[in-house]
């Protein structure tokens, strides 16, 4: 565990008892150093502004409201992620919304040339598309890692599976991601290196 | 496929840059042209993603969202005049004393007195009528924007019965005046500073020996000096130096938080109403303060300060009414773990 991520934690528990004393800038400190990144995975799941908004809103408050059973056993961000992700997959559910778009049969080995193209911006929107047809099994696991840049450890924390899951649904998340935008370059007349 | 030879875990750690120096080379040996194909996806999806711009909250957004949680959990909103490095430099002294008045009479008196005693042990006989003056004058000279004390780690014990001093209606005024006259005092410290320095030495002038009154009035326009000096980084700031390497200093300070416990007005609070109380006060060490206490025991005073220039909270603990009420332990915390720094047992005797 870095040295920053033990300050992060202990700054946490330091804020966190200001608020359970009623300190009201604990409560603004608290929401500054979080707010953004729960906002963030929160959107990146539902892809929604406002729904992602209800989503930060609700993990706060849930989290918030149960701080005074908070014992600081990990850390304070992989509880409040993790109440996240599970906020959001949880208004999936009701919703009766899940991502729908048919994932591509990765069978085929992944082409070298094709990883290349993935570094242009006007990849960019298909790459959000891709992301949202992951499914809940690696979506999360990819989010949290590749996106969020948090450690595996932490991911498997925050999930609450183990490293090793962790690391295998990384995998074939990012195997799928690179086959799925393979299609959709295709589908989009994206041109291919040896064509451009 | 290349990962039924390779374990996927391994192949994510090379990816990762996880795996020992040595260890990645040896796995990089065994690996073939599918799994090098793998690897280079793996990297290039991870490098992608990882510059993907994140989503980001619009003012408007944020503040709706901070609003809504802090009406559903019935936060209060913070006060938000204070910076950061002000708020932390809130007196210990100032929340105890009733009135900016009072502890600007407290600081001439305490500069004089301190002088007087430290050069020259002949010279006390005309410490009371120096005092007598300052008190006399202390109206006047408090009207102004007062400066604020200098560190008072080494108040000595006389100073206490020149704090009781203090005119009555001053001591009468509440807290909350006494801060935003602070607030006040901001402004126009040096220029306060040097009045009262100013006015301080001619009241002296009339009441004193020439030469007791030129080291005195020397003193205090010191003191002004570095009043001022103190009230520019923030009222009512007062540093309370506690340090195991400095004991006599440790020992004169916890003296001085006793004779400040001893003259608030602050209702000694049970430990079991203890977490509302400190919620109301802003403090955050009562838990280890409420260990000290016992389950039946209370607190006698509390308050935020600086220990050593560290923010953190004194406490005069008191054991329960079964046991000897008049003996406690002053403790002071430091944030931000609230690590006791010096603990001290007192009593009225």
């Amino acid at each position: 565990m870095s040295r920053r991520h033990d300050s992060a934690t202990a700054d946490d528990s330091v804020l966190i008892r200001r608020y359970l004393a009623g300190d009201g800038r604990a409560f603004d400190q608290l929401m500054a150093a979080h707010e953004g990144r729960v906002f963030a995975i929160s959107l990146r799941i539902l892809r929604d502004r406002e729904e992602a908004l209800d989503a930060t809103q609700e993990t706060f408050i849930t989290v918030l409201r149960k701080a005074g059973s908070f014992e600081g056993r990990s850390a304070f961000s992989t509880w409040l992620y993790r109440v996240a992700v599970n906020t959001c997959y949880t208004m999936l559910r009701k919703k009766g919304r899940r991502p729908t778009a048919p994932l591509p049969e990765a069978h085929d080995p992944p082409d070298l040339s094709a990883s290349d193209r993935f570094r242009s911006a006007e990849l960019r929107p298909m790459l959000e598309d891709a992301l949202a047809t992951l499914p809940e099994e690696f979506g999360p696991a990819v989010l949290l890692s590749d996106l969020e840049g948090l450690p595996l450890q932490s991911v498997a924390e925050i999930l609450e599976i183990p490293l090793g899951t962790v690391k295998s649904r990384v995998f074939r998340g990012r195997k799928l991601l690179a086959a799925h935008l393979g299609n959709l370059m295709a589908a989009s007349g994206y041109p291919k290196e040896d064509e451009a | 496929m290349s990962d039924e030879r390779i374990p996927i875990d391994q192949l994510l750690d090379l990816v990762e840059g996880n795996l020992p120096e040595e260890e990645a080379a040896r796995l990089d040996a065994t690996l073939d042209e599918g799994d090098r194909r793998e690897l280079a996806v793996q990297a290039a999806v991870r490098s992608v993603l990882g510059q993907l711009p994140g989503p980001e909250l619009s003012d408007d957004e944020r503040q709706r969202l901070r609003a809504a949680v802090r009406a559903e959990l019935r936060v209060e909103e913070a006060d938000p005049a204070p910076s950061a490095g002000r708020q932390e430099r809130r007196s210990w002294l100032v929340r105890v004393l009733p009135s900016a008045a009072a502890a600007a009479t407290v600081v001439a008196v305490i500069a004089v007195a301190v002088n007087l005693v430290d050069t020259d042990s002949g010279q006390e006989a005309s410490m009371a009528d120096v005092e007598s003056a300052v008190t006399a004058q202390a109206a006047a000279v408090t009207a102004a924007p007062a400066p604020t004390p200098t560190t008072t780690a080494a108040m000595p014990a006389e100073s206490a019965a020149a704090m009781e001093a203090a005119p009555a209606a001053d001591v009468e005024a509440d807290l909350a005046d006494a801060e935003m006259a602070m607030e006040e005092a901001m402004a126009e410290a040096e220029v306060a500073a040097d009045l009262a320095a100013a006015e301080m030495e001619a009241a002296l002038a009339e009441a004193a020996e020439p030469e007791v009154v030129a080291e005195a009035a020397a003193e205090l326009v010191q003191a002004a000096a570095d009043s001022a000096e103190e009230a520019a980084l923030g009222p009512g700031y007062v540093a309370f130096e506690v340090a195991t390497d400095r004991p006599d200093e440790t020992r004169e300070a916890l003296e001085m938080m006793e004779e400040l416990a001893a003259i608030s007005e602050m209702t000694p609070v049970p430990v079991t109403e203890l977490a509302d109380r400190a919620g109301e006060e802003g403090l955050v060490c009562w838990q280890e303060a409420a260990e000290l206490a016992g389950a039946s025991g209370v607190i006698t005073w509390m308050a935020p300060g600086l220990v050593d220039g560290v923010p953190g909270e004194a406490y005069l603990v008191a054991p329960g009414p079964d046991d000897q009420p008049a003996d406690g332990v002053l403790a002071l915390f430091v944030y931000p773990d609230c690590r006791a720094v010096a603990l001290r047992a007192v009593t009225d005797e």
